[in-house]
């Protein structure tokens, strides 16, 4: 019995995961706190993204072709299994909720403000939705578009804004306390790179097994790049600002005035930040459905896509009451929320399989 | 795994539920009986009292008076091969058939067949059933008294239309031919592109009244034969009583039929075909349709066209842009526009946000109302256009310029920037012609999401159609491939056209047996020698 037939391979991985990645992390700046040096944090936070990809990717080699869920219930047996497989759908499932949030949040906030949340929400959930119902392989190979398309405008958005940036703005180094930026890029390995641990729920679709672990690698670290690249750029067009403004991005993009022709391009960032909020959406969207039918044994995933959406959307406009809980909450109470979820459930598995000298077959274990 | 087991299992009960349908039907046939009357009696029952079908007795030799007759419908069959090299030599050539056979009637069939008839095609039958079907397609038939066996002729002749140019699929420097309604011309036009033995032309009948002619064109050992298996499979599924045209197969056998997007490709041009089936692909042609289906059917086809490979590569590669973007634009321009000018007035430059208020000073309706309402217009102008009379094509053209255009703006019903972004939109649509209507329909769409919900809106539907088409396949192959999932090589002829020389492989998406086209490095260079001999000197 196959949940998913669909098989993607391992560029589509990579691509998937670089979309992702900037799935939340265009709109929520990461290593904000850290002010200009945010492309600091955001490095240091990429080796040790790395580092819990590492993890959990190892998990993965050690169980080809198969889900986190299935590892689960191999390693810990049924109902305990079960147990944590449950654990791990709820951080997915409570993932796309604060994904889905931000977004409502972030196109009330700027785009539409006379637009109800609700709406925008269910707009979303629904794309994402008849996507999931397509199976994972659809979602990759729409990444191999939408991401090389993000991308471009990146680079070109950073092309436009430069006579705007001054390099001096990043001056001085090491401006904050070193506490703060080793939280914040903490924080910055947690979101938005551990949020990855996520394709613990796709991995197993790879064609090429062998090859997972590189792309998953490869995926992050040109993510990582990018953000890196996106970070100096916004402080060094907004300066001191960009600690400041909400979504230092967007308003990077608003600087842009190139010959009184093109101005005011901050919807194209805006249509960036929809278009990869989908990936997000979408992939923490599947892992929960795929996840329950499979701790469920259901036949088929297709039927709990609608109810599952419903209640993501429900969490989404109760979860968070304002900007300001939202931010305290990614910045302070995520990095430690997700530990558990992204460090310790892949560790503690891949030791307890390592101890019951799991999976047995053959010597797959080197 | 089950559900697919089941799939399959079922398909087989319903094979075979239908072989024993027609095993039936065959059974209960009745073979031809030694007495010419009662033949007669039967074919008259079957072919009813309709005025086109022609039984004409005869005596094949007036000295042992052997009663015969030739059955055949008139229009169907070529009457002065009839007349001259089928009755003339039965009734003339008495003296051949009497010193050669005297009563010997079984032989009489087979001696009519070897030695009198100088016509090409001959069959010889023994079911009354198969005379039927067959004179029904255009043969004649021969009956004679004592013979337990019909001889059936291929003396079909019946008015058709020349080759004529390509109507729809025009181009400037490739052939100038097109098919026909007729299945032989189509498949002989084909023979002539591609003189490979391996051809192949496999026939079948589909439609349980209208027996249409179908037939698969491929090359054996260039077009997978899991395909080709795939295709005859969804084929014998079709239980319809009439093929009037190929795309009443097309909508029998395509694999998305809810889709907007069409998942078969066809062309009326024979070169387009043969290129097609020698990419890998096959054809299925239809009597009587000057049209050839060409599957898998990938969506960057639609975009391609023969002009490209007769053109030099970097123009082509140019058109092939213009008509991506064109087609981009035809769906999306009033989309963005409605919801810039909805939503982000700020996205406009500043001299063109003042012009296009000003434009829309006092206008009475909507900027989205007034787009819909405009490309509702214009979808019943082209409907018009297209099925009207063409003496009244005039009218059209002038009445539609005049209300759409001057009369429109100048009333103050439109605004004269809406009226450039609708002709702009109608006339891109064009571009791409294959592609045409799902672009109309994702036009109104954008439309409607760019003036509801702004370029959110528009992003959103444009994920959903992203995500649909990948979702396509079309006979397995994936309908966004070569692009995504991403084949490398296969780009080649996607968004650039490379030079004939540098393409030495068919494209790998279509997963055909022999990749391989042409040798490589075939790239014409001056020869080396003399070129040097030029520099020296």
């Amino acid at each position: 019995m196959l949940l998913e037939n669909g098989k993607i391979s391992s560029l589509q991985l990579s691509l998937l995961i670089i979309g992702f990645i900037f799935g939340a992390s265009v709109i929520i700046a990461p290593g904000q706190q850290a002010g200009h040096d945010a492309w600091i944090a955001i490095a240091l936070g990429l080796m040790e993204g790395l580092i819990i990809a590492g993890i959990f990717t190892v998990l993965t080699q050690h169980f080809k072709g198969k889900t986190l869920v299935e590892i689960n219930s191999l390693v810990y047996g049924k109902i305990l299994g079960n147990f944590i497989s449950i654990l791990f759908i709820w951080y997915l499932f409570h993932l796309g909720a604060l994904v889905l949030n931000n977004y409502s949040r972030f196109l009330k906030l700027e785009l539409y403000p006379a637009t109800p949340k609700a709406l925008t929400l269910i707009l979303i959930m629904l794309v994402c939705a008849l996507t999931v119902r397509r199976g994972i392989e659809v979602l990759a190979r729409c990444s191999l578009i939408l991401v090389t398309i993000t991308i471009l405008m990146a680079i070109f958005d950073t092309l436009l804004v430069a006579p705007h940036m001054d390099l001096q703005n990043l001056l001085p180094i090491l401006d904050v306390p070193i506490g703060k930026l080793l939280w914040t890029s903490h924080a910055t390995a947690i979101f938005p790179f551990g949020d990855a641990v996520a394709f613990l729920m796709v991995l197993a679709f790879v064609n090429k097994p062998e090859k997972s672990r590189s792309a998953v690698f490869k995926g992050i670290l040109i993510a990582g790049l990018v953000l890196i690249g996106v970070a100096v750029r916004n402080a060094a067009v907004l300066g001191q600002m960009v600690a400041i403004y909400t979504y230092p991005t967007y308003i990077t993009a608003q600087v842009i005035d190139i010959g009184d022709v093109l101005t005011r391009v901050e919807v194209l960032v805006a249509i960036n930040l929809i278009t990869m909020g989908f990936f997000k959406i979408s992939v923490v969207y599947y892992g929960t459905v795929l996840g329950l039918a499979q701790v469920f044994n259901l036949r088929s995933y297709r039927p709990i896509i609608l109810p599952i959406g419903i209640l993501m959307v429900i969490l989404a406009l109760t979860n968070v009451s304002n900007t300001t809980e939202m931010f305290d909450f990614a910045n302070q109470g995520y990095p430690i929320y997700t530990i558990p979820f992204q460090i310790a459930i892949p560790l503690i598995t891949l030791l307890v399989a390592k101890l019951r000298k799991l999976p047995q077959t053959r010597g797959e274990q080197a | 795994m089950p559900g697919f087991l089941f799939k399959k299992l079922h398909f087989k009960k319903i094979l075979n539920h239908e072989q024993k349908k027609s095993a039936g039907q065959y059974s209960s046939s009745v073979s031809l009986s030694q007495n010419l009357e009662e033949n007669l009696r039967v074919l008259r029952e079957a072919l009813g009292s309709s005025s086109d079908v022609i039984i004409r007795d005869m005596k094949i030799s007036s000295d042992s008076n052997i009663d015969a007759a030739v059955v055949y419908i008139d229009g169907l069959v070529d009457r002065a091969l009839l007349n001259h090299d089928i009755l003339r030599p039965l009734m003339f050539n008495l003296q051949l058939i009497k010193d050669n056979l005297s009563h010997n009637h079984k032989s009489l069939i087979d001696y009519i067949k070897s030695s009198v008839l100088t016509v090409g095609q001959i069959t010889v039958v023994q079911d009354i059933d198969r005379v039927i079907a067959r004179v029904l397609t255009g043969h004649t038939a021969i009956l004679a008294e004592g013979a337990t066996r019909a001889l059936l002729i291929d003396a079909k002749g019946w008015e058709t239309r020349r080759i004529e140019e390509p109507k729809n699929e025009l181009s400037i420097r490739g052939s100038k031919e097109s098919f026909t309604e007729t299945l032989r011309t189509n498949t002989a036009l084909l023979r002539r592109k591609i003189r490979d033995p391996r051809l192949t032309f496999e026939s079948l009948q589909i439609g349980e009244r209208s027996k249409t002619d179908v037939s698969i064109a491929y090359v054996q050992g260039i077009t997978p034969d899991n395909l080709i298996e795939e295709i005859k499979q969804r084929l014998q599924r079709i239980d319809t009583d009439i093929i009037l045209d190929v795309s009443y197969l097309e909508q029998f056998i395509e694999d998305s039929p809810s889709s907007l997007f069409p998942t078969v490709g066809s062309s009326e041009r024979p070169d387009v075909v043969a290129a097609r089936i020698l990419e890998g692909r096959a054809a299925i042609l239809v009597d009587g349709s000057p049209m050839a289906l060409t599957v898998p059917f990938l969506f960057i086809e639609g975009f391609q066209n023969p002009d490209d490979y007769y053109a030099r590569p970097f123009f082509a590669a140019l058109v092939r842009w213009v008509r991506l973007l064109g087609y981009l634009l035809s769906i999306y321009l009033p989309g963005i526009f409605v919801s810039l000018k909805t939503f982000h007035p700020e996205l406009f430059p500043t001299q063109l946000l003042v012009s296009v208020a000003a434009a829309r000073e006092g206008l009475p309706l909507p900027v989205v109302l007034e787009a819909l309402l405009m490309l509702l217009l214009f979808e019943i102008l082209r409907e018009a256009g297209l099925r009207m009379p063409r003496s009244l094509g005039q009218a059209v053209s002038i009445v539609g310029a005049l209300v759409i255009g001057q009369a429109a703006v100048s009333a103050g019903l439109v605004g004269a920037p809406m009226v450039i972004v609708i002709a702009t939109t109608a006339i891109a649509s064009f571009l791409v012609i294959l592609f045409a209507e799902p672009g109309a329909l994702y036009r109104f769409i954008m439309t409607l999401a760019g003036g509801l919900l702004g370029l959110f809106g528009i992003v959103l539907v444009s994920i959903e159609m992203l995500s649909h088409l990948a979702s396509l396949r079309s006979l397995g192959v994936a309908y966004l491939s070569p692009v995504t999932p991403l084949n490398i090589r296969g780009l080649r002829d996607t968004f650039i056209r490379a030079p004939l020389w540098a393409m030495d492989s068919r494209p790998a998406s279509l997963d055909s047996p022999n990749t391989r086209r042409q040798s490589s490095g075939q790239m014409p260079r001056p020869p080396k020698t003399s070129s040097q001999q030029g520099d020296t000197q």
